[in-house]
């Protein structure tokens, strides 16, 4: 094998999501098809969408038969943050040659937590990079594949399961206030969705949530940029 | 596979691709070497408020009226207080999990 070391490290550094996207692949898997729809589109999904949220959240949009609009909408809010993602590895992705488009396509949040940090010294790369994002996906993949089996082979109602996206996001959330990284930034998104909710009901409340989130991370933003002070912590 | 599997599917594919490819694409029309500062600032704001809204609209659908309700506040809260504890994604993931599982059976 050519690229022996290239493909021990980034499967070593693969393993913790292995463990969180084998088990959120199997809840998408069981999730989909216990919903009553193909299982065929939920492997489609884990192939050429690979966005773990947005994959739970399309089974909510495919049962609603919510318009196409619609989904752009949900998309775009459920996975605006990719977009800050990739302006973080622009530098690391730069000289990637040949596996671009790949690396681009298969950021999502857990590959971008490893491949932040960039390559360990003396490895190649863009093929350090791309092993790892494959990997990664091939976990989800394979997932969301034993979650359709389970879901046609053990006869137990799962309906439930779906709190592991629940689990998931408060998780992040937990984390990014432990870290104290943006205390109010994250408050601010809680309460205001919140509010939008209890104002606008569940069926429309997405949208006024991330203007309001919008405008009030923006004007904070311009504020400090002009007051030009030092902006370290949140 | 319905129409309706298809097209949300295609459709949440192309924009997820989209948003991810987008910096990259403005980035080379640019020719810029490194990220401007507002964005930077922009980031460190905008995803911690998205993963806030992303908590609320999980749980958009509990009513308070409803039994679910208190098995989905003793979930969030079982799984906020392991994760401080422990520090481990993948259980505070399961744990909260298998209990709303439990407590949606038992309670309703």
């Amino acid at each position: 094998m050519h690229n022996h070391n290239e493909v021990r490290t980034a499967f070593i550094k693969s393993l913790p999501v292995m463990a969180g996207y084998i088990t959120l692949g199997i809840g998408f898997g069981l999730v989909y098809t216990s919903s009553g729809l193909s299982p065929l589109a939920a492997v489609l999904f884990s192939v050429i969408v690979f966005a773990g949220s947005m994959q739970y959240v399309a089974v909510n949009l495919i049962l609603a038969s919510a318009s196409p609009l619609y989904v752009v909408f949900m998309t775009i809010a459920v996975n605006l943050r990719h977009v800050f993602y990739s302006i973080s590895m622009l530098d690391k992705y730069r000289d990637t040659g040949k596996y671009k488009p790949y690396l681009e396509f298969a950021l999502t949040d857990e590959t971008f937590s490893i491949v932040c940090d960039g390559a360990p010294e003396g490895l190649d790369a863009p093929v350090y990079y791309f092993l790892l994002s494959l990997f990664n996906q091939s976990y989800w993949v394979l997932g969301t594949i034993l979650g359709i089996c389970f879901q046609k082979l053990v006869d137990i109602p799962f309906y439930g399961v779906e709190f592991s996206m629940t689990a998931l996001f408060v998780v992040t959330f937990t984390d990014q206030i432990l870290k104290h990284k943006s205390i109010p930034a994250s408050v601010l998104g809680l309460v205001a969705t919140l509010v939008c909710l209890l104002v606008f009901g569940p069926g429309s409340f997405l949208i006024p949530s991330l203007a309001a989130i919008s405008v009030a991370v923006v004007t904070t933003v311009a504020v400090k940029e002009r007051k030009g002070g030092p902006d370290v912590r949140n | 596979m319905s129409g309706t599997e298809l097209y949300v599917c295609i459709i949440a594919s192309a924009v997820t691709v989209l948003l991810r490819t987008l910096p990259f694409i403005i980035n080379g029309l640019l020719h810029r070497k490194t990220e401007s500062r507002f964005l930077a600032s922009l980031n460190r704001y905008l995803t911690p408020a998205l993963i806030g809204m992303l908590v609320i609209f999980c749980l958009k659908d509990v009513r308070f009226t409803d039994p679910t309700a208190l098995a989905a506040g003793i979930s969030v809260a079982v799984c906020v207080a392991s994760y401080v504890w422990k520090r481990n994604t993948l259980l505070s993931i399961v744990l909260p999990t298998v209990l709303y599982m439990v407590l949606i059976r038992v309670l309703v």
